[in-house]
């Protein structure tokens, strides 16, 4: 059971920016791709079906 | 035996009978079988055919023939090795070989059982024991010594050495200024006195034996102390041998030996505050660490990154866009420019596509560095990060470098090293990518970190963040010299500003393609850098502190290697030649002066550098640039204003393997008056005056050393053959495919280029050339998707083409290849810490091929000539005796 | 014991092919599996090898005790009980997982239930270590149900462990990609990995096994190897 508990992904890599960071510091833990959250303005903006969740939870929040 | 067999053939059934009264039944067939083939094969007439059977049967009686036949072929072989194949179309020769070979044999081979090899061998036995027992002992004596400096360097300070050092230079008594300069000349008073007192011969033997014994007794001490105290030592000693050089070692008496005699002097002393320079600007390398950037991005700058190209091809400046496109900065304050000076409609086109600037000028003056001035006038980033086009950067650029500037606003300038995926000209035509650091290397893994310490980085024109204000400052990029990048560093640090060094590649390149190209570059490098020692002079000039001056004084010496490596590659010429002597001392004397300080220095240069440059390799690499930044640091120095920028090409293709005479002529013509000097040397040797026979010697060791490095020099100008238009570049992740039947495996990415991917199966796959394959690869747990094409198979090997990509995959791909963070990391601790023996080693086989290349290359009209010499010392070599082959039992 | 629940967010999102996988990738690292078939399709045997003839299940039966008469062991070594062709209402089902955590079983065994996608799971008496595992699909629809799920788990007092996992991930699809890409940045509770999407798990249960057995080679076989390291590695913290 131990064997599992070490097993990685064979088909994914390890993320890079934190393999970097581990080496050499210089990032938070809790990072989140800048990249990322522009992404995914565009693509919640891109499907109506998206769009409207989301919507819908930010009014639901306020 | 059925009848109708006697009836189709009579002779052969009635003979077949008739033997098999006489024999059994499996000898009959034996008879017959030889006898078919004699007859058959060897063409042997039908009596002769019919009776050698029987004789072999009849002596089979008496003799093991079997194993008689392979014992007589064994050991014909075995004592006759070189007698050529077969024996009977070489009759001739092989009788005289093989008469010869006996004569030896009986003299040389019969001897081992003789009894004066059998005392020989006793006494080889005792005195092998008696020296591995010296051997064992001094080796434990070694490491006790070893012990002891090390408790004695950590003794009262617990903690490590690094620490150890701190503590020294933050001790409290250097904050008092009187003892601190009390203390300081006192030391500077020890040492002038350890240089200048004039010793007896013996005592200098006992002295510089001392030092280095107390110098090997810390090659095993690890730490920053021991090295500082290498240093120490090498700066003692080799200032010493310059003090004796100078006082003691001129030929007054001969004007020709002093003319000689000083020109190598000053050679040496040039060598001399290189390596004190060297010393300083590595003595501490800062190794800085990046810093963090704050939570909120909103606070990030803007950073402008400007991809300067002139006449390179789109694909090169593609892949470099792609890539600055994903660095991972908010989009909103990243903004990437591609400044064409080649003004190329299809750049445009691209950069329109792909989302990036495209910028051109009217006129194209001061190359780069007008294109960038002329950038900055259309662009408003708070910082300017500048790529060549043909590097590409990682991912996480920005985040690596730009904590410097929001931690200390005075810093204007955050460079990373060049990093180079494909192999240089160096290392493509000596073949040894990736096994001896490259040129490169020391400057960026070393002097680039050592100078951060004095704050002296360099800029270095790519792979770097500027900060604009300080541009501003200064009056933008400088353009008076063809190195702009160092010069406009220079300028910021007059200024004020502070520039930085992160030793973390971000970025990769291409390499220059060849060897022209590369002296080309490394021309105008000791061109703009002779120029702004005239125009700009750092020595003299404002506003730099004297560190810094000393960092720019060794960058311009470097550069002026080019007369001291001559000197030193003709010296030991003028005693050969013109029995000059240029080192006017008795044979002893120069031995216990010259030799072991050559021995502590370059031990001690292997100590700080081993990682990035291998003992022997700088020597290679100088040698080559010696001739060629001769002339333009000359001329820059005398006048700065001339010759003009020229571009760096690369990424081309050498179709045909070829040698760069033209390149080489110097090194010839070197290697040339060497190889007679040894000659001449080799006959004054014989026939001169014995008295000389010691200076004579060393002189004709030096001149050999001269060869072998000139022969590495010489081996650089074959120029191989370039055969890919992509760069593979090898690497070593997991991914998927997806085949059309809708399995999906597992695979190993081993390698990849821009249009091109290979993977490895785990078992034998079933994929034919053309098929459809989607290739899977992800970064971090982002997966991709990318339609390719399968372009080669082999067993568990697939190639596979990556074709038709829409410029959104495009930039995919790139980050999970080329611009992933980790991607050039572990290429700088590849290396192992040199080992003077097996970098000289190295060298040596270089050289060797190096002058197998000059017979293999030699022109047409010598190549009969150079193939018969071969070919006649092939002959010749082989009618002398070999040694028997001695086949090890335990085999 | 360790408990882990499996349910589809909707149906057909292959949460039965999961779970025998799983099983079988748990069972190979030598611990003892009880896999429950909770969904009254009552399909779970055939992943197994279990006889299409045999239809009776847990639900056949009329107490605990004859349910235990219905236990099987495949090849491998994994046990497990399927749903039987009676019908079962949500007592029932509380019932038997109440039943079966009461088993007297190994120290460290696991015990997966395979959950049909209708059920209410805070019905199902959950406690702070087991592990609920959602099976979505990369799609609107589940984009939809997902933050319906987060939106009830805010109201309900949720003290399991509760994780989204992406089955059936298929990067070429645009819409896949991108939505994908917005859970795994935005989306909390959603398993850092994901099983891909491979023809190997339909063709295996064809062929009456799984497809860890099947094709050694396969990014199922990755898969769900990486599913149970990483369910082993969340148990022992």
């Amino acid at each position: 059971m131990n064997n599992l508990i070490v097993k990685n992904s064979q088909t994914l890599t390890s993320n890079d920016i934190e393999n970097l960071a581990k080496r050499f510091g210089g990032k938070s833990n809790d990072y989140i791709e800048i990249v990322n959250t522009q992404k995914n303005k565009q693509t919640i903006n891109k499907y109506a079906l998206l769009k409207e969740i989301d919507n819908a939870l930010k009014s639901l929040s306020n | 035996m059925s009848f109708s067999l006697l009836y189709k053939h009579p002779i052969h059934s009635v003979f077949y009978i008739l033997l098999s009264i006489l024999f059994t039944d499996k000898l009959v067939r034996y008879i017959f079988l030889k006898f078919y083939s004699y007859f058959n094969q060897h063409k042997v007439n039908v009596i002769e055919a019919f009776t050698m059977p029987f004789i072999t049967l009849f002596s089979s009686l008496f003799i093991d023939i079997k194993n008689n036949k392979t014992n007589f072929e064994l050991a014909l072989k075995n004592y006759y090795p070189h007698l050529m194949l077969p024996y009977r179309s070489y009759i001739y020769t092989n009788i005289i070989r093989f008469f010869i070979q006996s004569i030896f044999l009986l003299f040389y081979a019969n001897k081992p059982k003789s009894n004066s090899k059998l005392i020989s061998k006793n006494i080889a036995h005792i005195f092998y024991n008696g020296a591995s027992y010296c051997l064992s002992q001094l080796r434990w004596f070694d490491l006790k010594l070893g012990k002891l400096l090390k408790r004695l360097l950590s003794k009262n300070r617990k903690r490590t050495e690094k620490s150890a050092l701190k503590t020294m230079v933050n001790a409290r008594v250097w904050q008092n200024k009187p003892i601190k300069y009390i203390i300081i000349s006192f030391i500077l008073f020890l040492l002038a006195v350890f240089i200048t007192i004039p010793f007896s011969l013996e005592a200098q033997a006992v002295f510089i034996s001392l030092i280095l014994l107390v110098a090997y007794a810390l090659k095993r001490v690890k730490g920053q102390l021991a090295t500082i105290i290498m240093i120490t030592l090498s700066v003692t000693t080799s200032s010493r041998y310059l003090w004796w050089r100078y006082t003691e070692t001129l030929n007054w008496d001969d004007p020709l030996a002093l003319f000689l005699g000083a020109g190598l002097l000053l050679a040496e002393s040039y060598a001399w505050l290189v390596l004190i320079l060297g010393f300083f600007q590595t003595i501490n390398p800062l190794e800085r660490k990046p810093a963090p950037l704050p939570k909120n991005t909103d606070s990030w700058p803007t950073v402008d990154v400007y991809i300067p190209t002139y006449n390179e091809p789109l694909s090169v400046v593609k892949t470099t866009t792609l890539a600055a496109l994903s660095i991972d900065w908010p989009a909103d304050k990243l903004n990437i420019y591609i400044l064409d000076d080649g003004k190329r409609p299809e750049f445009a086109e691209f950069a329109k596509q792909a989302g990036a600037g495209y910028l051109t000028r009217p006129d194209n003056n001061h190359a780069k560095a007008g294109n960038l001035n002329s950038a900055m006038c259309h662009t408003d980033g708070e910082y300017i990060a500048i790529f060549d086009c043909d590097h590409v950067p990682a991912r996480s650029f920005l985040q690596m470098t730009m904590g410097q500037f929001l931690k200390d606003s005075k810093v204007c300038l955050v460079q990373t090293p060049h990093h180079f995926f494909s192999a240089d000209p160096f290392e493509r035509n000596l073949n040894n990518h990736s096994k001896i650091p490259n040129e490169n290397m020391l400057f960026y893994g070393l002097i680039q970190d050592g100078n951060d310490m004095w704050d002296a980085t360099f800029f270095c024109g790519s792979c770097a963040v500027l900060k604009r204000q300080a541009l501003n400052d200064i009056g933008g990029f400088a353009f008076e010299t063809v190195t702009e990048d160092a010069h406009t560093a220079l300028r910021m640090q007059r200024a004020g500003y502070k520039t930085t060094y992160i030793n973390i590649p971000q970025a990769a390149g291409l390499a220059t393609d060849s060897l022209s190209a590369h002296v080309g570059q490394r021309i105008r490098w000791a061109r703009g850098m002779a120029q702004i020692f005239r125009l700009d002079n750092p020595l003299f000039g404002k506003g730099l502190n004297i560190p810094q001056r000393l960092c720019y004084l060794n960058a311009m010496l470097h550069f002026l290697s080019g007369i001291p490596r001559i000197v030193f590659l003709t010296a030991p010429l003028a005693l050969i030649y013109f029995n000059a002597y240029i080192i006017y001392a008795p044979f002893l004397a120069i031995f216990i002066y010259v030799v072991p300080t050559l021995i502590q220095v370059k031990t001690t240069n292997s100590r700080i550098q081993g990682k990035y440059r291998y003992s022997f390799w700088g020597e290679v690499y100088e040698s080559v640039l010696a001739w060629y930044i001769l002339k333009p640091t000359t001329v820059a120095l005398f006048n700065p204003k001339k010759g003009k920028f020229n571009v760096t090409e690369k990424g081309g293709l050498n179709n045909k393997e070829h040698y760069d005479w033209a390149i080489s002529k110097p090194y010839l013509v070197l290697l040339l008056i060497n190889l007679i000097g040894m000659l001449v040397g080799i006959l004054r040797l014989l026939f001169g005056d014995p008295s000389q026979l010691g200076v004579l010697l060393i002189s004709m060791a030096w001149a050999i050393y001269n060869i072998i490095i000139l022969g590495a020099a010489v081996a650089v100008a074959a120029e191989a053959r370039q055969v890919r238009h992509s760069h593979r570049i090898k690497a070593n992740f997991p991914a998927a495919i997806r085949l059309k039947n809708g399995h999906t495996l597992k695979v190993k990415i081993t390698d990849y280029s821009d249009n091109g991917v290979g993977v490895e199966t785990e078992h034998t796959h079933l994929c034919n050339v053309n098929d459809k394959i989607e290739l899977l690869m992800s970064r971090g747990n982002k997966q991709f998707s990318f339609l390719t094409y399968v372009c080669n198979t082999r067993d568990k090997q697939i190639g596979l083409t990556i074709k038709d990509l829409s410029l959104e995959k495009q930039r995919a791909f790139i980050q999970c290849t080329f611009s992933r963070a980790d991607a050039w990391l572990d290429w700088q601790n590849n290396f192992r810490h040199d080992r003077p023996s097996y970098s000289f080693k190295e060298v040596q086989k270089t050289s060797l091929r190096g002058f197998n290349n000059l017979l293999f290359h030699a022109p047409r009209v010598l190549q009969p000539i150079i193939k018969f010499m071969t070919n006649l010392i092939i002959y010749i070599n082989s009618f002398i005796p070999k040694r028997p082959i001695v086949h090890n039992i335990y085999d | 014991m360790q408990r882990i629940f499996i349910k589809g967010i909707k149906g057909g999102i292959g949460s039965t092919s999961v779970v025998a996988n799983l099983a079988c990738a748990l069972r190979k690292s030598n611990v003892d599996v009880i896999a429950i078939d909770l969904d009254a399709k009552s399909d779970l045997g055939l992943h197994f090898g279990l006889k299409w003839t045999t239809t009776k299940g847990w639900s056949n039966a009329d107490s605990f005790e004859e349910a235990l008469t219905h236990f099987y062991k495949d090849s491998d070594g994994v046990i497990f009980l399927p749903f039987g062709d009676k019908n079962a209402n949500l007592n029932d089902i509380k019932t038997i997982v109440e039943n079966c955590t009461k088993l007297d079983c190994k120290l460290g065994t696991w015990m997966l239930f395979d959950c049909p996608s209708h059920i209410d799971i805070s019905e199902l008496a959950l406690e702070t270590k087991d592990i609920l595992i959602e099976l979505v699909t990369c799609d609107a629809i589940c984009h939809s149900l997902i933050y319906k799920r987060l939106q009830m788990l805010q109201n309900v007092e949720s003290n399991w462990n509760h994780f989204f996992l992406v089955n059936r991930y298929n990067a070429a699809s645009v819409l896949e990609f991108d939505i994908y890409s917005l859970w795994q940045s935005t989306l909390p509770f959603i398993a850092p990995f994901f099983i891909n999407l491979d023809e190997v798990i339909k063709e295996s249960t064809a062929h009456r096994n799984v497809a860890l057995n099947c094709a050694p080679y396969s990014v199922a076989n990755d898969d769900f190897e990486t599913l149970a390291g990483w369910l082993v590695s969340k148990v022992a913290f």
